[in-house]
């Protein structure tokens, strides 16, 4: 099942990027990122984690899936019986921070071939679930979203003791490339 | 008494190279990672040939202007810097976040001491890369440069890593007849992303990064300066990309009068 919050206007990248933004550095993960202080998308992003967080911790989220023009999606698998074992599993908070790092810098490497998005972009956010999953209230089904003409990278994955997740790119070949 | 007229192969036009007409490929190959050694020889072939750690090959399907060749060198240093967390943002972000005049970001500096100085060395760095990256656009207009070493670590002899932009297969072109550069780059970079040069997971410590690229002995240079025996170091090669453009790339023999320059500025990053 493909759900995505419902809201009355889409929020759009200029807006994010807009000189009133401003965009502070964040310290994780034992990297500097920036985060928006636009109090619309972060109210908009703390819904959907909240949420996310949910279903991630009741394993049953399979993807989520980050629509600009291009897509980035994020292939969860979500181990079920990790609650039912007895045993711990092991996997140091560092060697998983060392891989979500690992991933991230990947993630901003690859800005450096997508396309550039020349007129504003709104953005979406849709999560793939298990089928039997009851929709919030504030969520709505929704389609996938496909990209015609499109071009995938693949990305490293990390994995916790629970989830592994796998992460693509696909984007729109621009025409003169 | 009077200096020799130097004989600079200006970018805009190379003698004696034969051109022939041939048809192009739309899409260019497929970008291979090779993993084993390089079989072509290096455009100076007086200088040892050194195992390769990994070696991207990129074609571009027509000609590149020399503007060009500035880009992708100057845009591979500051993908290095940041991909070997040499600085803590790429180029671009750092000089929009510690640039903007906004009461915000001056209010966070002038409560935080720590701030201020993440804010004086920020400043510091990307004055010095600016720097190089402003003279290397004036060192590709003197001359043509078929190779381009960024070192990292150690010394330009002796670094810890470094990596090779090879250009020597790249003939130059009018600009009128060259391609986007921007798509050049996308190309460039994808397959710099799909060969994986920088899945280290260990944080590398910070460390001095050193230009050096080849250039004509008479070309003039006054900013960087003349190493006239250097050599490649044979330790600590991580990559070296090399771009070609489908043509008859330039005799090695023309390479003769190319000789080393080395950036008098160590570029010194910082961590946040």
């Amino acid at each position: 099942m493909v759900l995505q919050l419902a809201q009355e206007q889409g929020i759009t990248l200029h807006r994010i990027a807009g000189i009133n933004s401003i965009l502070y550095q964040l310290q994780k993960y034992g990297l500097t990122l920036l985060v928006t202080t636009d109090l619309e998308v972060i109210k908009y992003l703390n819904n959907v984690v909240e949420q996310l967080k949910d279903w991630l911790y009741k394993c049953s989220v399979q993807k989520l899936v980050v629509v600009i023009s291009n897509i980035e999606s994020f292939d969860i698998e979500c181990d079920k019986t990790a609650k039912d074992d007895s045993a711990p599993r092991e996997k140091s908070q560092k060697a998983i921070q060392d891989e979500i790092r690992s991933v991230i810098r990947q993630i901003t490497a690859i800005v450096t071939f997508l396309p550039l998005l020349e007129v504003s972009c709104s953005f979406d956010l849709l999560i793939y679930t298990d089928k039997d999953l009851v929709v919030p209230e504030k969520w709505e089904e929704s389609g996938p979203q496909f990209i015609t003409n499109s071009e995938e990278v693949r990305l490293r994955s990390f994995t916790t003791t629970i989830h592994k997740v796998n992460s693509m790119v696909a984007y729109k070949i621009p025409v003169n490339d | 008494m009077a200096a020799p007229e130097p004989e600079v192969l200006s970018p805009a036009a190379v003698p004696d190279l034969e051109w022939y007409e041939k048809s192009e490929e739309t899409d260019a190959p497929q970008i291979e990672l090779l993993e084993t050694t390089s079989t072509q020889e290096p455009p100076n072939p007086s200088e040892p040939f050194c195992p390769r750690d990994c070696m991207v090959p990129v074609v571009f399907p027509g000609p590149v202007s020399q503007e060009g060749c500035c880009r992708f060198t100057c845009e591979l240093l500051k993908h290095i810097m940041y991909q070997r967390q040499q600085l803590p943002l790429p180029y671009e972000q750092l000089k929009h976040f510690y640039r903007k005049a906004s009461p915000q970001a001056e209010e966070v500096v002038r409560k935080k001491p720590r701030a201020e100085v993440s804010s004086r060395k920020c400043q510091q760095a990307l004055a010095e890369l600016e720097s190089v990256l402003s003279h290397l656009e004036g060192f590709f207009a003197r001359t043509l440069v078929p190779r381009v070493l960024i070192l990292l670590g150690g010394s330009a002899l002796c670094p810890k890593e470094f990596y090779e932009l090879d250009l020597s297969r790249l003939a130059p072109n009018s600009v009128d007849q060259s391609l986007s550069t921007a798509a050049c780059l996308r190309r460039l970079f994808r397959a710099i992303f799909m060969a994986d040069a920088f899945s280290e997971l260990q944080a590398p410590p910070l460390m001095g990064t050193i230009v050096m690229a080849q250039g004509h002995r008479d070309c003039g240079e006054d900013w960087f300066r003349p190493k006239l025996n250097y050599r490649v170091p044979s330790r600590g090669h991580k990559l070296t990309v090399t771009l070609s453009c489908g043509r008859p790339s330039i005799q090695s023999t023309a390479w003769e009068d190319y000789i080393w320059f080395q950036a008098p500025v160590t570029l010194r990053g910082f961590h946040e």
